[in-house]
């Protein structure tokens, strides 16, 4: 515990190597970003990956330090990896709307993929909210999807209502706790839901 | 309420529809503070002769609402030159 404490009190910004593994920008879309993901072996699999993750968070989350990197796995592992980087949304993006993420997004994204590869097809790889993203998409649009891959993805924002285990769906009951006009108001007057305020839900 | 609040935050809470009901207070009482804020601000902007920030999210509504419709469009004509490929 002291090591610990130690370790912690003495690590600054600079001593923190997040989101390091290479790669290079390919398209810019509005703040959105497409990256592609430099190969770290041989190809294994011909089928492009997208990674999209959600908007809470950043894309560091899938490629923390290079030990504990999703990112790096897959890469070893000889797939061919793409990823969408939402940004920092502001209050500039306020009239986006999940159509605008999923059919604009996310359709120029992986229509630029198959443009680069040649593939009509390609694997989305959803994360969290990106994983609701990807699987509407996936909905949509099944004609330009292989395969579809969610990790810790809501897609039944109801489940608590069944099962009421108090570590189920926590944010659906915080939620739905909310009156609508409060929603209203907190886009009205953030613009959008703060990260400040995000972090003491998800604490 | 207060010491309940913190207990919700770092656990389960001990009174969840407590925690609930304090958490949706704190939010309310936030927005409004924030609203009354953002009033006053809105007051000197005009005052000044400055944009206002509803000026701005006329502005950026406007802005997502023309790209909409561009990409709209450029979709439609990558769609007709594809169908007249075939």
């Amino acid at each position: 515990m002291l090591k610990a404490t130690h370790l912690i009190a003495n690590t600054r910004d600079e001593d923190v190597n997040i989101g390091t593994t290479p790669k290079h920008l390919v398209m810019r879309r509005d703040k959105v970003e497409l990256f592609h993901y430099e190969p770290m072996v041989e190809a294994t699999a011909r089928t492009p990956v997208l990674l999209a993750y959600g908007l809470i968070g950043r894309y560091t989350m899938a490629d923390l330090q290079p030990d504990r990197s999703l990112v790096r796995s897959l890469l070893a592992k000889g797939l061919d990896l793409w990823l969408i980087d939402w940004g920092q949304p502001g209050r500039t993006e306020r009239w986006l709307t999940i159509d605008d993420y999923v059919d604009d997004y996310i359709d120029a994204a992986v229509d630029r993929i198959s443009q680069d590869t040649g593939h009509d097809k390609i694997t989305l790889l959803g994360i969290c909210e990106g994983g609701v993203f990807t699987t509407c998409y996936a909905a949509l649009h099944p004609e330009k999807v292989k395969n579809l891959v969610i990790t810790i993805t809501p897609i039944d924002f109801h489940a608590d209502v069944k099962d009421k285990a108090a570590h189920h769906g926590f944010l659906n009951i915080w939620t739905r706790s909310l009156d609508p006009e409060d929603i209203d108001k907190l886009v009205d007057t953030y613009g959008v839901l703060p990260g400040e305020f995000m972090s003491s839900v998800f604490r | 309420m207060e010491r309940n609040f913190q207990r919700g935050t770092h656990s389960e809470p001990a009174d969840p529809i407590g925690f609930l009901q304090a958490q949706k207070e704190l939010l309310q009482a936030g927005l409004q503070l924030r609203s009354r804020q953002d009033d006053v601000a809105e007051a000197a902007s005009i005052m000044f002769g400055l944009p206002t920030r509803k000026d701005f999210d006329d502005v950026t509504r406007q802005l997502t609402e023309l790209r909409r419709e561009v990409r709209a469009l450029s979709r439609q004509m990558r769609d007709q030159k594809t169908e007249g490929a075939r």
